[in-house]
């Protein structure tokens, strides 16, 4: 790929980012209610810590400056201090965040292997039962909320079959075991949370795997493949996946969000110790500034993993303009 | 544009479709239920049981049991019914038109205006909304207006990014020219010309926003951002979860309210996707 | 023994309306290195008939009955394996704007390399040379068997057909409209390519054409298909100086070859029949001139009216006395 390509997705990207932040920081000034100033018109604060926060996000300055400020804050990676924990919430959200990276990439492993194979099974019994259970399943898993998903894995498997853990990431007992004994364990804990959110995106990249998969094998190349004797087997990995694929990739990019979304929820049933369960509490206690770090920070990813999904694009599919 | 004809034949095709078809006959039992259903069977959630009633499977005298307060889990679940799908359409509303008016400025302005609007519509479209959402749901404050307005807020995008393919395709037709011609200011031709085209398109696109609103009132409702006074389904989760429904293996209390958002989301889907099968036919059979 | 011999063969497929006859009892010959061309209006079932005799239908599509003796066997008997190692070894195709019918993701090289490799155990290293080697017959940089489909001109992506085609040194060729989206300029360029490497390679061809030039320049002899039937088929001199059929005739009499390719069906009034339910009689009666009483009620049919030539019209049949 050029480097025309590269540079030209990296400037959108970071375009982008520019825009969550400026975003970001109207959000907390110029809403009604005012976080940061009714803070600060809290009687019950100290003069000391009010001048702090004076201070630190420079309230008595014009609002330009006060920008300035922000974005130096930002990049010096000050987000604030957390009002519940009263510790800086860059150093939280990092603690967390490999909890939640962990949940997110099981899932999503998991979510694109189901969905890929059902796609595949549903294309190729196209209109037969198994496509109409296959459509079926996407739309329910789609239409339902995910935490409620959540709580029926819990209900069902934890509580009443006890097959699994109920919540948590580790069970405390071996909090300060070795790795080994601690590994089994946590992906004992991940079994349900990981399921839960695997079968909420499983539905969607299912119904799109075996569309594009329909539409590719009408395709004439395919024919010509048949043509040479090709088995059908090997007509449809070397062919007909490696095409229909090609949207997959984009579909996934585009659906981070919504998957961010999702472990967010999830990790809230299942008290899994990750950023989601963090924002829950955050909301439950208005602690703004952790509640804006999230924000920033999972936006971030978001269009970071956007821009990894550009490039890997263009590596697969070499048709792409530049 | 709809002539009695044609007007006719959009419905007989929509009713040729099954899956519409389902999906209309839930959407009306629910609308029965969330219309008459509070007054046949009225229900205050500020009336509360003893402690003894609460969580109890169900009887004879509670056919879905009793919540964590005590009060009857069904009669919840249809007071909760008019709460749900009022917010998800107004909500809908909210969003429909934010997005439709940039849609259509965007489309029909076209170049720089285009440009910076478009380039705004794909951020929104790339966050993550829930974060965003209940960070404006904590400013705002816990109420069901506030979600209506959030969720209006931030579930723009998609529909701007279809209202502007419509309209750049309709600004081009010679309807739209001879006004110009004929002096018609911008906005004029906007809200007269372009707006009444692009609406039949965008019509299946509303019944499926409707879905996805309900499903992030639900969402938010449960993260504790609802009325506790007006409680919709997504508020009685939040007090399953709450009050520790689920380790007490109480199911009639925690599968009632999700299964009607999903069927309530079925159903919207479902004439969504019939609708735009029915009105926009090039949409191939697959 | 012809190397190919087709005996009334009958392919239909299903689509919504009801099943359509496409090829409604098909039968001819083809010698070792003989070319032969099959012409008709679009839909008279000439693609059909090629993909049948790879069985390459669509899924909507079977063969009814008949036989496709090739060297004596019949394809149609042939289990799946069989199928497989027929396919492009004996005979091959090339398609009709090979825009789709190179893969997009995968390198043009590799493509060729696959059809080699498919009948043939040698390397990948061993394959790739040939394929280079196969290029460069074609009048291609061989070095650009690396690149994909979408880097080529649409002339040149027929080239990599060809190619492809030739790979295995097939017996019989088949090209279906192989350059009708091409530009006249290409076209003639591409022909030529074609007719030096089967002169060379000994190749049998049946070229699906619209083209009534190139039928004359490369075609050893020709089949006229009207409505899924082949009306008359014969040496090329005769079919264009004498030609029996009155579908036949008005096709390709009166036509002056300088004028470049021009399309075969305005000169004709009428429409062709309905494939779902077809009308008794001559399928060509209601749009024919000569037109008989018998003709609405019997079809004609195929036979002999000199040397390797076959003319199915009740002009030439029983009813001629009437004529």
């Amino acid at each position: 790929m050029t480097r025309r390509y590269f540079f030209s997705k990296l400037f959108q990207a970071l375009l982008t980012i520019l825009i969550i932040l400026v975003m970001n920081y109207f959000l907390f000034r110029v809403m009604p209610g005012d976080p940061v100033s009714m803070l600060v018109r809290n009687p019950r604060m100290s003069p000391e810590a009010t001048q702090r926060v004076t201070e630190m996000f420079g309230l008595d300055k014009p609002w330009y400056q006060q920008f300035g400020i922000y974005m130096a804050n930002l990049a010096t990676g000050n987000l604030g201090t957390s009002f519940i924990y009263k510790k800086p919430v860059g150093g939280i959200i990092l603690e967390r965040f490999l909890a939640t990276m962990l949940l997110t990439v099981a899932a999503e492993v998991l979510a694109i292997l189901g969905g890929v194979l059902l796609g595949i099974l549903a294309a190729w019994k196209r209109g037969k039962r198994m496509d109409v259970a296959a459509l079926g399943f996407a739309l329910v898993t789609y239409a339902m909320p995910t935490f409620w998903l959540g709580i029926l894995m819990v209900a069902l498997f934890a509580v009443t079959l006890r097959w699994f853990p109920t919540s948590g990431m580790l069970t405390p007992a071996l909090s300060l075991a070795g790795f080994w004994q601690r590994l089994p364990d946590m992906l004992w804990h991940l079994v349900l949370p990981g399921v839960t959110l695997a079968l909420v995106l499983m539905g969607e990249y299912a119904l799109i795997m075996r569309n594009s998969l329909v539409d590719v094998l009408t395709e004439d190349y395919i024919t010509t493949a048949r043509a040479k004797g090709a088995p059908e087997g090997r007509i449809l990995r070397r062919h007909a996946l490696p095409n229909a694929m090609i949207p997959m990739v984009t579909l996934i990019a585009l659906n981070l969000g919504f998957t961010i979304t999702g472990a967010l929820q999830v990790e809230t049933v299942f008290s899994w110790p990750g950023l989601g369960r963090l924002m829950y509490d955050a909301l439950a206690g208005r602690d703004y500034p952790l509640l804006q770090g999230i924000f920033l920070i999972t936006a971030i990813a978001v269009v970071g993993a956007n821009f990894l999904s550009d490039l890997t694009y263009r590596f697969l599919d070499p048709r792409v303009k530049e | 544009m709809a002539t009695l004809q044609g007007r006719q034949t959009t419905w007989s095709l929509f009713r040729a479709n099954r899956m519409g078809m389902a999906g209309l006959i839930l959407f009306l039992f629910f609308v029965l239920v969330a219309v008459f259903g509070p007054i046949l069977w009225p229900y205050d959630p500020m009336e509360f049981g003893s402690p003894a009633d609460a969580l109890q499977p169900p009887s004879a005298a509670h056919w879905l049991g009793t919540d964590d307060m005590g009060r009857d889990v069904l009669r919840g679940l249809i007071a909760g019914s008019r709460v749900s799908l009022v917010v998800g359409i107004l909500a809908t509303v909210v969003s429909m038109s934010v997005g439709a008016f940039v849609g259509l400025v965007a489309g029909y302005l076209g170049k720089g205006v285009d440009a910076v609007l478009m380039r705004f519509t794909d951020v929104f479209l790339v966050l993550p909304w829930l974060p965003l959402m209940l960070i404006l749901a904590a400013l705002l404050g816990a109420s069901l207006w506030n979600i209506i307005l959030v969720i209006g807020l931030t579930g723009w995008a998609g529909t701007a990014r279809l209202v502007r393919a419509q309209a750049l395709a309709v600004k081009e037709r010679p309807f739209v020219e001879r006004a110009r011609a004929l002096g018609a200011s911008r906005w004029g031709i906007m809200g007269r010309h372009v707006l009444p085209n692009v609406f039949p398109l965008i019509f299946a696109n509303t019944i499926l926003i409707v879905a996805v609103s309900i499903l992030s009132e639900t969402t938010l409702s449960f993260l504790g951002m609802g009325d506790s006074t007006r409680p919709s389904w997504g508020m009685m989760l939040h007090f399953a979860f709450a009050s520790g429904a689920i380790s007490n293996g109480a199911y009639w209390f925690l599968v009632p309210p999700g299964l009607c958002v999903l069927l309530v989301v079925l159903a919207f889907t479902f004439m969504g996707y019939a609708l735009d099968e029915v009105l926009n036919p090039k949409l191939r059979r697959r | 023994m012809p190397l190919l011999d087709v005996q009334d063969l009958h392919a239909s497929f299903v689509i919504r309306q009801g099943t359509v006859r496409a090829v409604d009892g098909v039968s001819f010959t083809l010698e070792e290195g003989e070319s032969l061309g099959l012409v008709g209006e679009s839909g008279c079932g000439k693609t059909t008939a090629a993909l049948s005799l790879l069985r390459l239908l669509p899924p909507n599509g079977r063969i009814d009955s008949g036989k496709i003796l090739y060297q004596g066997r019949d394809v149609l008997t042939f289990n799946a394996e069989e199928v497989r190692r027929f396919r492009w070894k004996e005979i091959s195709i090339i398609f009709q704007g090979a825009m789709n019918a190179l893969n997009p993701v995968q390198r043009v090289g590799d493509q060729i390399a696959e059809a080699i490799r498919l009948h043939q155990p040698i390397s990948q290293k061993e394959a790739g040379k040939q394929a280079q080697a196969l290029l460069e017959r074609v009048e291609l940089e061989g070095r650009r068997i690396n690149d994909y489909p979408h880097e080529f001109s649409g002339g040149q992506r027929q080239r990599v057909m060809i190619a492809m085609a030739l790979a295995c040194r097939p017996r019989i060729v088949i090209g279906d409209e192989p350059t009708t989206a091409l530009d006249v300029m290409v076209q003639a360029q591409i022909f030529e390519l074609v007719e030096s490497l089967r002169k060379e390679l000994g190749m049998a061809m049946i070229l699906i054409t619209h083209d009534l030039s190139v039928l004359g320049d490369t075609c050893d002899r020709a089949a006229v298909m009207y409505a899924g039937q082949i009306v008359e088929i014969g040496p090329i001199e005769i079919l264009f100086q004498s030609p029996c059929h009155p579908y036949a005739r008005c096709l390709l009499r009166s036509f002056p070859r300088l004028q470049g390719p021009r399309s075969m069906a305005d000169s004709i009034p009428g429409t062709p029949p309905n494939l779902i339910e077809v009308p008794p009689g001559c399928r060509f009666h209601p749009r024919c001139q000569e037109v008989m009483a018998i003709c609405s009620r019997e079809q004609p049919l195929l036979l002999e009216r000199g040397p390797r030539h076959n003319v199915a019209c009740h002009l030439y049949g029983k009813g001629i006395d009437d004529a």
